[in-house]
C-alpha cells in the first residue's frame, strides 16, 4: 500500500483531527515566536558549540528522529509532521525570515550582540542567521522534510526524492556543519614563504601549511578615459555617473562628453622616453600608453598627444584640453591575476602550481584561493593575497546539490503529470 | 556588432512583437510567425554583440534585458504551440518589447572588460537558467491572474488552466533551482562558499519559496485554504522576483552585495 497522500484537511474545528493548515500554521509561527523570544531573553545561541563532533551527533540524532517516521507512518504525529500543510507553513516561516534577512542588513557571523542594543537586535534581526529564531525554524524544517523522504521512500517516487533528499542533505550540512567551516587570510610577499594567517580582529594563527610565491602576474584590460575638472580634480559626470570611454584599438573612434576622440597609437606595455614620447617595453613597471587626438565639438579645437596611466614612480600624464579640463586615463581592470606557488603541507606534500580568481588550489584539506594584491601599485604589486578554506562538510553539501540539480531536471521534464 | 546596432534592431523586434501580439489576440495564425521574426532578430544581436565584445553579454544589467527580452517570446511561442493560448503569447511579445525599450532608453556605455570573477564557465548557464526561469514563472502570474479574473466571472476554475499553471510553475522552479544551484556551484569556486547571503542570493531564495509555496499548495486542495488565496500565489512571487532581479541593488540590504553592478 501506498504511504498516505498529503494532508486531505476536512477538519472543520482547529485541533480537531487530522491536523491540516490552521495547525500547521499555529505550530510553524509558534516555533518562531518562540525563537524570538529566547533571543531577546537569552541573546544569541551558543553556537560555537555546535562543532566536530557534537554537531555529529545532532545530525545522527535528527536522521534517527526522520527514520522513525517511517514505522510510526500511520500515528496522527508523524502524519501530520510529512504532510503538506506543515510544509506550506514551514516554507512560509522561512520565507518570512528570508525577507526579514533581505530588507535589513545583516551583521557578519560570528555573532557578538553590541552594548546597549535596540529591540530590532534584541529580537535577532540584524543577525538571523546566527538567532534562535532560525536555528528553531531551521531544525523544525530538517525534521519535518526528512521525515517526509523517510515515509515516502520508494522507488516511484525519484523525482521527488532526488528534490528532498538533496535539499535535506545541501540544508544539513551548510547549517549544522557552519561552525566546522575556517576561513583564514594570508598574504604572501613575492619571493616569500608565509605559514599565519591574520585574521579580521588581528589575531594571528600558524597554519598546518605554508605557501611560497614565486611569481605574481596581472594581465589588464585597455583603460578607460575620463574627463577631469582641474580645479576640483573630480572627473565629469554625465547621468550621474563619471562618464568614460572604454579605449579599445578595434573601435579608435569614439566620444566623451563633448570631445569626439580618436585613438592614434595604443601601447599596452610602456616606459616614457622623453616628455612627448613613450615606448613599448618588456619591463616589469610599465605603463599603458596612449596617443589621443580629441576635438572640441564646438569650437573644433583639436588636442593631440600621449596619456598614460600610472605606476607606483610614474605618475600618470593626462592630456590638456581647454576650459581647465584634463583628459585622463583611469586606472586599468584586471583581466586576469595569477600567483605562481609552491605549498608546503604539514605531512610533507610539496604542491608546485599556479592560483587564480575562479580556480582554486586544493592542498590536503585545504582549499587556497586568490583573493587580492596591492591595488594601488596594480601590475607591480609586490604581495598577493590568499583565502585558505576548509569544510570538511563540502562533500555531503556538494553531493545534495548534485541530487538537487538532477531532481530540478526531472521537475522540469516531468511537469506537474505524473503524480500518482 | 556593437550596442550602436541596438537603435536600429530594437525598435525592428519590437514593431515584430507589436504585430505579432495584436495579431494573437484576434487569433490570427501569422502572429506565431511574427514573434518568432522579432526574438530572432534580438538572439542575432546577442550573438554578434558577443563576438564584438569577446565574452557573453551578461555582465550589466542592459545585458541580461536583452535575454529577457528573447527568451520571454521564445518562453511563449514553446507554451503557444502546446497550449495554444494566444494572450500568453500576446502577453511575453509585449513585455519583451518593455524590457527592449528600456534598453533603447538607458543605453549603456559599452565595456568589454569582465572581472576575473566572472570569468567562468558557470557564467553562462547561471544567467541564462535564471533568464528562462523569469521567463517561464512569469507566464504563470499571467494565468493566475487570468485564472482569478475566471473564477470571479464563473464561479468555477477553468481546468486546463490550471494545468497549465502548474505544469508552468513546475519548470520554472526547474530552471529556478538549476539557477540557484549553479550559482552556488560558482560561488564555492570563485568565493571558497557555495552559500553567503548575498541579499541577491537571499532574494533568490525568498522567490523560491514563494513559487514552493504555490506547488505545494497545489498538491492539497482543501476548503481552508481558498482557491483564490493560492492563485494569488504566483502573481506575488512574480514581484518578488522583479525585485531579486531588478530592485536588490536599490535595497539598503545590498551595500557591499556581490551582485551588485
Ligand atoms: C527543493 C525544494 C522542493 C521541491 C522542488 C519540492 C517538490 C515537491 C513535489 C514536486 C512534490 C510532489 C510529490 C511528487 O511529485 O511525488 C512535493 C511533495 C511534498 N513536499 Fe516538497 N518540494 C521541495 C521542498 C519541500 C520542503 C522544504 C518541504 C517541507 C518540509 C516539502 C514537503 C513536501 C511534502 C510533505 C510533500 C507531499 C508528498 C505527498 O503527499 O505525496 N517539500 N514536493
Amino acid at each position: 500500500m501506498s504511504p498516505p497522500s498529503s494532508g486531505q484537511a476536512a477538519a472543520s474545528r482547529i485541533w480537531g483531527r487530522p491536523w491540516g493548515y490552521p495547525e500547521g500554521l499555529v505550530l510553524a509561527f509558534s516555533a518562531l515566536a518562540g525563537g524570538f523570544l529566547a533571543e531577546w531573553l537569552a541573546g544569541p545561541p551558543p553556537l560555537a558549540w555546535l562543532s566536530w563532533p557534537a554537531n555529529l551527533f545532532l545530525a545522527l540524532g535528527l536522521a534517527v528522529l526522520c527514520a522513525l517516521a517511517r514505522p510510526l507512518r500511520r500515528r496522527p504525529l508523524a502524519r501530520f509532521l510529512t504532510s503538506v500543510p506543515l510544509s506550506v507553513a514551514l516554507i512560509a516561516a522561512m520565507g518570512l525570515l528570508a525577507l526579514v534577512m533581505g530588507l535589513i542588513p545583516q551583521a557578519p557571523a560570528p555573532y557578538v550582540t553590541p552594548a546597549g542594543a535596540g529591540a530590532g537586535t534584541r529580537l535577532g534581526l540584524d543577525h538571523l542567521t546566527s538567532s534562535w529564531p532560525f536555528a528553531v525554524l531551521y531544525l523544525f524544517l530538517l525534521l519535518s522534510l526528512g521525515a517526509t523522504v523517510a515515509v515516502r521512500l520508494s522507488r516511484r517516487r525519484l523525482v521527488f526524492l532526488a528534490n528532498h533528499l538533496g535539499l535535506w542533505a545541501l540544508l544539513l550540512a551548510g547549517g549544522l556543519g557552519a561552525q566546522d567551516r575556517l576561513r583564514e587570510t594570508m598574504l604572501v610577499p613575492e619571493g616569500g614563504l608565509e605559514w599565519r594567517s591574520q585574521r579580521p580582529d588581528g589575531e594571528i594563527v600558524e597554519m598546518p601549511l605554508a605557501i611560497r610565491l614565486d611569481g605574481f602576474d596581472i594581465e589588464e584590460y585597455p583603460a578607460k578615459l575620463a574627463i577631469i575638472d582641474h580645479g576640483t580634480g573630480m572627473p565629469l559626470v554625465a547621468d550621474g555617473r563619471a562618464a568614460f570611454l572604454q579605449l579599445d584599438p578595434m573601435e579608435p573612434r569614439g566620444r566623451l562628453l563633448g570631445y569626439d576622440v580618436e585613438l592614434l597609437e595604443f601601447l599596452p606595455g610602456a616606459v616614457p622616453a622623453g616628455p612627448e614620447v613613450f615606448v613599448k617595453a618588456i619591463a616589469r613597471a610599465t605603463v599603458q600608453a596612449a596617443r589621443i587626438a580629441a576635438t572640441n565639438r564646438e569650437t573644433g579645437q583639436r588636442f593631440e598627444g600621449w596619456l598614460s596611466t600610472g605606476e607606483s614612480l610614474m605618475p600618470p600624464r593626462p592630456l590638456k584640453l581647454d576650459g581647465g579640463l584634463l583628459m585622463a586615463m583611469s586606472r586599468p581592470e584586471p583581466r586576469r591575476f595569477v600567483s605562481q606557488v609552491k605549498v608546503f603541507t604539514q605531512e610533507g606534500q610539496e604542491i608546485e602550481s599556479v592560483i587564480e580568481v575562479n580556480k582554486p588550489l586544493k592542498a590536503g584539506n585545504w582549499l587556497i584561493y586568490q583573493r587580492n594584491y596591492d591595488t594601488e601599485a596594480g601590475r607591480s604589486s609586490s604581495w598577493s593575497g590568499f583565502e585558505l578554506v576548509k569544510d570538511p562538510w563540502l562533500p555531503m553539501a556538494q553531493a545534495g546539490l548534485f541530487v538537487w540539480a538532477l531532481g530540478s531536471l526531472g521537475l522540469m521534464a516531468r511537469g506537474k503529470r505524473g503524480r500518482p | 556588432m556593437s550596442w550602436g546596432w541596438h537603435s536600429y534592431l530594437a525598435p525592428l523586434s519590437i514593431i515584430l512583437w507589436f504585430l505579432g501580439a495584436f495579431l494573437a489576440l484576434r487569433d490570427h495564425k501569422a502572429a506565431s510567425l511574427l514573434v518568432l521574426a522579432g526574438a530572432l532578430v534580438t538572439l542575432a544581436f546577442i550573438v554578434g554583440l558577443w563576438i564584438r565584445l569577446e565574452r557573453p553579454p551578461m555582465r550589466t544589467m542592459g545585458e541580461t534585458r536583452l535575454w529577457y527580452s528573447f527568451f520571454l517570446p521564445a518562453a511563449g511561442l514553446l507554451a503557444h504551440r502546446r497550449w495554444r493560448y494566444s494572450w500568453l503569447l500576446a502577453f511575453t511579445a509585449l513585455l519583451a518589447s518593455v524590457f527592449a525599450i528600456i534598453n533603447l532608453a538607458r543605453p549603456e556605455m559599452h565595456s568589454r572588460s569582465l572581472m576575473p570573477a566572472l570569468q567562468s564557465p558557470f557564467f553562462v548557464p547561471h544567467v541564462t537558467t535564471y533568464m528562462l526561469s523569469y521567463a517561464v514563472l512569469a507566464a504563470s502570474a499571467v494565468g493566475s491572474v487570468i485564472q482569478l479574473r475566471h473564477l470571479s466571472a464563473t464561479g468555477q476554475p477553468d481546468k486546463g488552466l490550471y494545468d497549465f499553471i502548474d505544469n508552468v510553475v513546475h519548470v520554472g522552479l526547474g530552471f529556478l533551482m538549476l539557477g540557484l544551484i549553479t550559482g552556488a556551484a560558482w560561488a564555492k569556486e570563485a568565493w571558497g562558499h557555495y552559500w553567503s547571503w548575498d541579499p541577491k542570493e537571499t532574494w533568490a531564495l525568498i522567490t523560491l519559496a514563494a513559487f514552493l509555496a504555490y506547488l505545494h499548495l497545489r498538491l492539497s486542495p482543501s476548503r481552508e485554504t481558498s482557491a483564490r488565496l493560492v492563485l494569488m500565489v504566483p502573481p506575488v512571487g512574480l514581484v518578488l522576483l522583479m525585485v531579486t532581479w531588478l530592485g536588490v541593488s536599490l535595497l539598503p540590504a545590498a551595500m557591499g552585495s556581490v551582485h551588485v553592478y
